[in-house]
């Protein structure tokens, strides 16, 4: 009897065992419910404060700029994919209406963390800028009396005036960038220095830099890339493809840019206030570089199509150079069909910091696209061949004045 | 000899022509009118770039007035030549995959357009969906292993189709929409430091 005392006591104990576990007590369901209902309230206060938390991170980062005063439409963090955008972006000058035209308007800048690199702990990722318009302040006038003039007037204005368009998105966006991406923006150029402050609009600037700060990690075995497309006053396309690797003790890059069909009339601002005339007829352009140990080679090919110039005022001075620009057009242009075609080829030899553009075959060049052989277009015959020696003006413009040849040599660096 | 003639004439020619057209500057000036010699605007501008220069001495309000603000332009579609240096920067098996692997995604999208297009029954929408992506032509991308103008345009109606920036160019966030590896494609140096271009 006493064997089976335990026994049923035992049996007892697992029904007692099994009935608890068939019935919880009720007040552990209502902890799980509060546990996980509290989880879910922490993740939808997150998700509904942080838009907030993050549009004032980004007021403060814009009311942290020197002489510029922003808003913005809307912030918007995104936490899969980790993502940060910023809409609706305007910058303006201290001091100017808040009805004029801002010098920096994004529509959608956007900061995306690279999830590889963010499992490192490092903020990494691409930076992406859709609609971006900005007024860009700079550049001197090459007549030298109107240089100082000005100068003087407006340097203050100048150092008031310099965006950083780079300086402002990296304190708005606040991760390393690899990728920079920037779609359908435009860019208003404009002379400050300039009594008559002519501007220039690239548009439709398309440009992609990729492999800033991960390629030494070689994990795709590719150096930096940029490429851009964008149109120049309305007219021209302008192409750049180069890659290069930063990380070198000295940069190496190679690259090619290419303008073409810029209608010159388009430009008559800027011709205008820097020459006193006004130019017509397209021009394409070609440039190839490339540097490496600290050394720098290149051409720039330019071909100007059915070149004209006319003043523009009506000063004698004015005039004058427009019919002497004229009467040298018309020698120094060759006839290809019924168009005007006036062309050289310029070599840059040197070194990044002294780069030397070598006059003496540029000269040539144009001769021998006068009289010679009509230039070609594009990229075909570039670069320009670099001749094994030195040679003297004589021996350049005869090779010039062949035909046979294939034009004027680049002369050994640092050597004309 | 010829030259020089010509030269001397047309110089004493300018002299000539210049009283005349002073006076008739004059003249138009005070009538208000323009100073000859002036090419005339641009086909389409309303007004001259010259006096939009002159217009205004602040540059925003010259924006906002002469050039409306985000000029969206389509502009010459003029591919990129490339140079020989420029050649030297892709790997020619690389390209003809790019050629290849676009080919048939460009067939992909303008199915997709197609369907898309359809299925709009409004006919301005259906206007609106073809205008965002045109395919036209772009159905033959040649397999020549180099980036000539076909590939350049089919790149771009990628890139356009995909929101990526217009470049025509192959950067590599577009190759990896294309399953391509950037290495596959780029060389992995620059051509200045691997060919040893620069001396």
């Amino acid at each position: 009897m006493s064997a089976a005392s335990p026994a049923l006591t035992d049996r007892y104990g697992i029904r007692a065992a099994a009935h608890a576990a068939a019935h919880p007590k009720p007040i552990y369901r209502f902890k799980l419910f509060w546990v996980l209902l509290g989880i879910a309230a922490l993740i939808a206060a997150v998700r509904i404060g942080v838009d907030p938390l993050a549009r004032r991170y980004t007021q403060k980062g814009i009311d942290g700029l020197t002489g510029y005063h922003g808003s913005m439409a809307r912030v918007q963090v995104s936490f899969f994919p980790p993502a940060y955008t910023i809409e609706g972006l305007k910058l303006q000058q201290d001091g100017q209406e808040s009805a004029t035209e801002p010098v920096l308007y994004v529509k959608t800048l956007t900061g995306r963390l690279t999830l590889r690199e963010l499992m490192k702990f490092k903020l990494v990722g691409t930076v992406a800028a859709h609609n971006l318009k900005a007024t860009i302040r700079g550049g001197v006038t090459t007549a030298p009396e109107e240089v100082k003039e000005a100068g003087r007037k407006v340097e203050k204005e100048v150092k008031e005036n310099d965006l950083n368009i780079g300086k402002v998105l990296q304190d708005l966006i606040p991760l390393r960038a690899d990728r920079i991406e920037v779609r359908d923006s435009d860019l208003l150029l404009y002379d400050v220095t300039d009594p008559k402050r002519p501007s220039l609009w690239v548009s439709d600037v398309q440009l992609v830099i990729e492999n800033l700060v991960t390629r030494q990690k070689l994990d795709q075995n590719v150096p930096l890339n940029v490429t851009m497309r964008a149109v120049v006053a309305k007219t021209g396309t302008l192409k750049i493809l180069a890659t290069a690797d930063l990380f070198e003790e000295k940069p190496v890059f190679s690259g090619q840019a290419q303008l073409t069909g810029l209608q010159l009339k388009s430009l008559w601002a800027w011709t205008e206030a820097k020459a006193g005339v006004g130019a017509e007829g397209t021009v394409n352009a070609f440039v190839n570089f490339n540097s490496a140990k600290g050394k720098l080679s290149g051409d720039a090919k330019v071909i100007i199509e059915n070149p004209k110039v006319g003043p523009a005022t009506g000063k004698l001075a004015d005039s004058l150079k427009a019919k002497v620009a004229n009467l040298a057009i018309s020698v120094l242009s060759s006839k290809d069909g019924g168009d005007k075609k006036i062309g050289t080829t310029l070599p840059l030899k040197g070194t990044l910091y002294k780069p030397d553009p070598q006059i003496w075959p540029t000269i040539l060049g144009v001769v021998r696209n006068a009289f010679v052989e009509s230039i070609d277009w594009g990229f075909t015959d570039l670069p320009t061949p670099t001749a094994d020696k030195k040679q003297g003006l004589f021996d350049q413009a005869k090779d010039a004045l062949k035909k046979n040849e294939s034009g004027p040599k680049a002369q050994p660096r640092g050597e004309q | 000899m010829r030259r020089a003639l010509l030269t001397a004439l047309a110089l004493s020619l300018a002299a000539c022509s210049h009283a005349r057209d002073a006076k008739r500057d004059d003249a138009k000036e005070d009538g208000g009118g323009k100073a000859k010699g002036k090419p005339a605007p641009k086909e389409g501008a309303k007004e001259s770039p010259k006096a939009a220069g002159r217009r205004t001495t602040t540059p925003d309000r010259n924006a906002k007035k002469s050039d409306p603000r985000a000029p969206k332009l389509e502009g010459p579609a003029e591919p990129m030549t490339t140079s020989k240096t420029t050649r030297k920067m892709f790997k020619t098996e690389g390209l003809k995959k790019l050629q290849e692997t676009l080919a048939k995604q460009l067939v992909a999208i303008g199915k997709k357009n197609d369907q898309v297009a359809n299925e709009k029954k409004d006919a301005v929408e259906k206007e609106k969906e073809e205008q965002k992506v045109p395919l036209a032509d772009l159905d033959g991308v040649d397999m020549t292993g180099d980036l000539d103008a076909r590939t350049q345009e089919g790149l771009r109606a990628f890139q356009r189709s995909e929101q990526l920036p217009e470049t025509g160019l192959p950067d590599y966030e577009t190759l990896r929409r294309l399953h391509i590896s950037p290495d596959e494609l780029y060389h992995h140096e620059p051509p200045a430091k691997r060919e040893g271009i620069v001396q």
